[in-house]
C-alpha cells in the first residue's frame, strides 16, 4: 500500500501549494523523512527584497533553484538575484513603488544619457527572464527600470507556456518595446492590464490575441495614466476572439474631457450584437454610471449568448437591469455579484433571491428584513455562497419576529458553503433614507434565542461572517456554531465573554477566526 | 445526439474498460496519443493503473464531462472543494494515493489539484503528533534534533 513518503519527488509541488508556511513548519517536525521530503516545499515560494541581511541566503538558494516555483522581487535588489535560473519555475513577480519611474517620467528624461544604474536594473530584469523560461505567470508591478523591446521580445520568443500576464504601470520605454510588449502579450492566455502607461499605436490593426480568454482592462483612478484613449481599450478587446472573461473599469469613459463616450459604448454594443465574441459568458463593469447607467441595461438586452457571471462595481444596477435580468438571463446565471456603490434596493434584492433559480455565488449590499415575505420563498436552492446584510428600518417594531422570517428563508439554502452577513456598504447608501446603521439594534440579531439555531440545516457552511455589523456572539452562540456546523473553517465577526479552552478547542479544529473581513 | 467514438483501455491486471471519447479527453495523456494515432481498434494499455483506481477515475470523468470550467487554471488556493468532489475523495489513504499517482500519470490537471487538495487538508492546522497520526508515521529524530530551529523565516 503507497504510504504519502512513497509519492515520487514530483508530486510534491502539488500538494505544498496548498499549504501555509504554519502546516509545512509542522510536517519538518513530524519524522526525518517527512522532514526531507517536505522540506524543499519551504523553498517553493521565494520572496526578495532589498532588507534581505543574511549574505549566506544567496548562496544557499543558489543550492535551491530547483524547488523554487514562485520567485518575488520587492524593489530593486542586489544583481546576483537576477541572476538565478529556476528550472521549475511557475511564477515570478517584480513589483515596486515605481518612484524611479513615475521621476524620470515626470522629468521626461527618456532623451538624456540613462544612468548606469537605471540600465544595470533594465539589464537585470531582461536576464532575469532570459533564465526562466518555465515561467508561466508574470506579475510585473511598475517596474523600477521601464523594460526595452529586448524584456518582451525574450518572453515572446524564448517562454516555453506562458499563461498568465498582470501588468501595472510603465512596461515599454521606447515605441520599439511598445510593440515588443503586445507582440508579447499575443502568447498568453489571460491579461491583466492595470492603468498601463504605454501607447498602442496602431498596433491592434494588425495583431490578434489569439489565446486571451480573460481579459482584465483597469485603471486606478488617482495614477497618472498616458493610456487615456478608451478607444484603444475597445480594439484591444476586438482582438481577442476567444475572449471568456471580460473585466472592463470604464472610469475613462467618465470623464466629460473625452469625445462621446455613448459612442463608444454604443460601438461596444454593436459588438455584441453581432456575437464578436461568442464564448464569452463573465462580464465585470465598473463605472458604467450616472449618464452612462442606462448603457448598462441596453448592454445586457443585447448580450446574445447565455450569462455565466455578472460582476458589477459603481454601475448604476436600476429596475431596467433587474428587467432584462429576469427577462433573459436567469436561466444561464450562476454568479451575480453587486457590490455597494450600485444603488441596488432591498426589494431588487429580494426579487433575485425569489426568481433565479440556478444563481450559486450572490453578493449584494443590503435587505430589509420587513421586505422579507414568507409567501415568497427563495427558489436559489443551489446557492453555495450569499454576501448580504439584513438590516431595520428606523420604525421597525416587530423586530424579533422579522429575525425570525429571515432565519426562517436561510434555513432552507441548505447548499450555503458561505454566508456572509456582513456590512460592506458603509456610506454608499445615505442614498436611501431609510438607511440606518447605528447600533446593533439595526441588523439582523446573531444571537442563538434570536433564531439562530434555525441555521442548524447549514450542515455544509464552512464560512461565516458578519464583519461590520454591530453584531456581537459569545459562548453560547460559539458551542453552537462547532456543534452545528461541523465543516466551519473561518469566522469573521466580533466574538465576547469567549472562554480560553473554547477558543483553543476553535484553533485545534482548523477554525480560522478574524475580527474583520478582507475584501473578497 | 452524435454518437460518442469509444476507446477502450486496459488496466494493469488486464481488465478493460470502453469509454467515450469525450470522457478519454480528459486525460491529456490519451488525448494526445489519441490525437497522434488516430483511431485505434485495440486497447490502450495502462499498466501503471489497476482496475479498481481506473474505474474511480473514469467516474471522475464522467461526472465531470459537461464541466466547461474544466481546464481553467485551478489555482485558487483558497476556493472550496465542491460537494461531489468532497465525497468523491471519501476514500482511504492508500486509494487516495493510488489516485493521485493515476491522475499524474493520466495528466488530469484538476484531479491532480483535488486529490493533493485533500491530503493538504489532512495535513493543515495539525500539530506534528496529529500528522504522525493520520499518517501512521514513527517519529525517529533524537531529542537534540527535535528541538532545532528548522525554519528560516524568508
Amino acid at each position: 500500500m503507497t504510504g504519502i513518503l512513497n509519492l515520487p519527488e514530483e508530486i510534491r509541488p502539488f500538494i505544498g501549494k496548498f499549504l501555509d508556511t504554519k502546516a509545512i513548519q509542522a510536517c519538518l517536525l513530524v519524522s526525518r523523512s517527512f522532514h526531507q521530503s517536505f522540506e524543499p516545499i519551504l523553498w517553493q515560494k521565494v520572496v526578495i527584497r532589498p532588507t534581505k541581511p543574511d549574505p549566506g541566503y544567496i548562496s544557499a538558494l543558489r543550492t535551491r533553484t530547483w524547488d523554487v516555483h514562485n520567485y518575488v522581487i520587492h524593489d530593486t535588489v542586489a544583481s546576483e538575484f537576477y541572476q538565478l535560473s529556476f528550472p521549475h519555475l511557475r511564477r515570478l513577480q517584480l513589483s515596486d513603488k515605481g518612484h524611479e519611474v513615475s521621476n524620470r517620467a515626470d522629468k521626461n528624461e527618456d532623451s538624456h544619457p540613462l544612468p548606469l544604474i537605471y540600465v544595470q536594473q533594465a539589464n537585470n530584469q531582461t536576464q532575469l527572464v532570459r533564465l526562466n523560461p518555465t515561467t508561466q505567470t508574470l506579475v510585473v508591478t511598475n517596474l523600477p527600470a521601464t523594460p526595452d523591446a529586448e524584456f518582451w521580445e525574450t518572453i515572446y520568443s524564448a517562454w516555453v507556456s506562458p499563461q498568465i500576464l498582470h501588468a501595472t504601470g510603465p512596461v515599454a520605454s521606447t515605441e520599439e518595446a511598445a510593440i515588443a510588449f503586445w507582440r508579447a502579450c499575443t502568447r498568453f492566455s489571460e491579461l491583466s492590464l492595470l492603468s498601463l502607461t504605454v501607447e498602442p499605436s496602431l498596433i491592434f490593426s494588425t495583431l490578434t490575441f489569439p489565446r486571451v480568454r480573460r481579459l482584465n482592462i483597469q485603471t486606478t483612478s488617482g495614477i497618472h495614466t498616458r493610456w487615456d484613449k478608451p478607444q484603444d481599450h475597445l480594439a484591444l478587446m476586438k482582438a481577442c476572439p476567444q475572449l471568456k472573461h471580460l473585466t472592463w473599469d470604464a472610469i475613462m469613459l467618465s470623464s466629460t474631457s473625452l469625445p462621446s463616450p455613448s459612442a463608444l459604448l454604443s460601438e461596444f454594443r454593436q459588438a455584441i450584437e453581432l456575437n464578436h465574441w461568442p464564448y464569452l459568458d463573465s462580464l465585470e463593469f465598473c463605472w458604467l454610471y450616472n449618464k452612462l447607467g442606462k448603457e448598462l441595461a441596453l448592454l445586457l438586452d443585447a448580450f446574445p449568448n447565455p450569462l455565466m457571471a455578472l460582476r458589477l462595481r459603481t454601475c448604476a444596477f436600476n429596475s431596467h437591469v433587474l428587467a432584462v435580468l429576469k427577462d433573459k438571463k436567469f436561466e444561464s446565471l450562476r454568479i451575480l455579484k453587486i457590490y455597494a456603490n450600485c444603488g441596488i434596493t432591498s426589494k431588487a434584492t429580494l426579487d433575485i433571491l425569489t426568481s433565479c433559480p440556478n444563481i450559486e455565488v450572490f453578493r449584494s449590499t443590503h435587505i430589509y428584513a420587513g421586505d422579507v415575505n414568507p409567501s415568497k420563498p427563495w427558489v436559489c436552492k443551489r446557492l453555495r455562497s450569499l454576501t448580504v446584510c439584513f438590516i431595520h428600518r428606523e420604525s421597525t417594531s416587530s423586530r424579533a419576529a422579522l429575525d425570525q422570517q429571515v432565519y426562517t428563508q436561510l434555513a432552507n439554502l441548505t447548499n450555503l458553503t458561505r454566508l456572509d452577513l456582513g456590512q460592506y456598504s458603509m456610506g454608499y447608501t445615505t442614498s436611501d433614507p431609510e438607511f440606518h446603521l447605528r447600533d446593533a439594534m439595526n441588523t439582523l440579531d446573531l444571537r442563538l434565542k434570536a433564531g439562530l439555531g434555525q441555521l442548524s440545516t447549514l450542515t455544509k457552511l464552512r464560512f461565516f461572517g458578519y464583519a461590520y455589523s454591530f453584531q456581537v456572539t459569545g459562548q453560547v452562540e460559539l458551542s453552537w456554531m462547532m456543534e452545528h456546523w461541523r465543516e466551519l473553517r473561518t469566522l469573521i465577526g466580533q466574538l465576547d465573554g469567549i472562554e480560553r479552552s473554547a477558543l483553543r478547542a476553535m484553533e485545534a479544529r482548523g477554525v480560522e477566526y478574524r475580527l474583520s473581513a478582507r475584501e473578497c | 445526439m452524435s454518437a460518442h467514438s469509444q476507446i477502450l483501455l486496459t488496466s494493469s491486471e488486464g481488465t478493460e474498460f470502453i469509454i467515450d471519447r469525450d470522457i478519454a479527453d480528459k486525460s491529456m495523456l490519451l488525448k494526445c496519443m489519441l490525437e497522434d494515432i488516430g483511431e485505434i481498434g485495440q486497447a490502450v494499455p495502462l499498466p501503471n493503473v489497476s482496475g479498481p483506481i481506473l474505474t474511480k477515475v473514469i467516474e471522475y470523468c464522467t461526472h465531470h464531462r459537461d464541466d466547461p470550467n474544466f481546464l481553467s487554471a485551478n489555482d485558487d488556493v483558497a476556493a472550496d472543494i465542491d460537494e461531489w468532489d468532497l465525497e468523491y475523495c471519501k476514500v482511504d489513504q492508500g486509494t487516495l494515493y493510488e489516485l493521485i499517482l493515476a491522475a499524474n500519470y493520466l495528466d488530469i490537471k484538476p484531479l491532480m489539484d483535488l486529490t493533493c487538495k485533500t491530503v493538504a487538508n489532512m495535513i493543515k492546522a495539525k500539530s506534528p503528533e496529529e500528522i504522525r497520526k493520520t499518517f501512521n508515521i514513527t517519529n525517529d529524530f533524537t531529542p537534540d534534533e527535535e528541538d532545532q530551529d528548522w525554519v528560516d523565516e524568508h
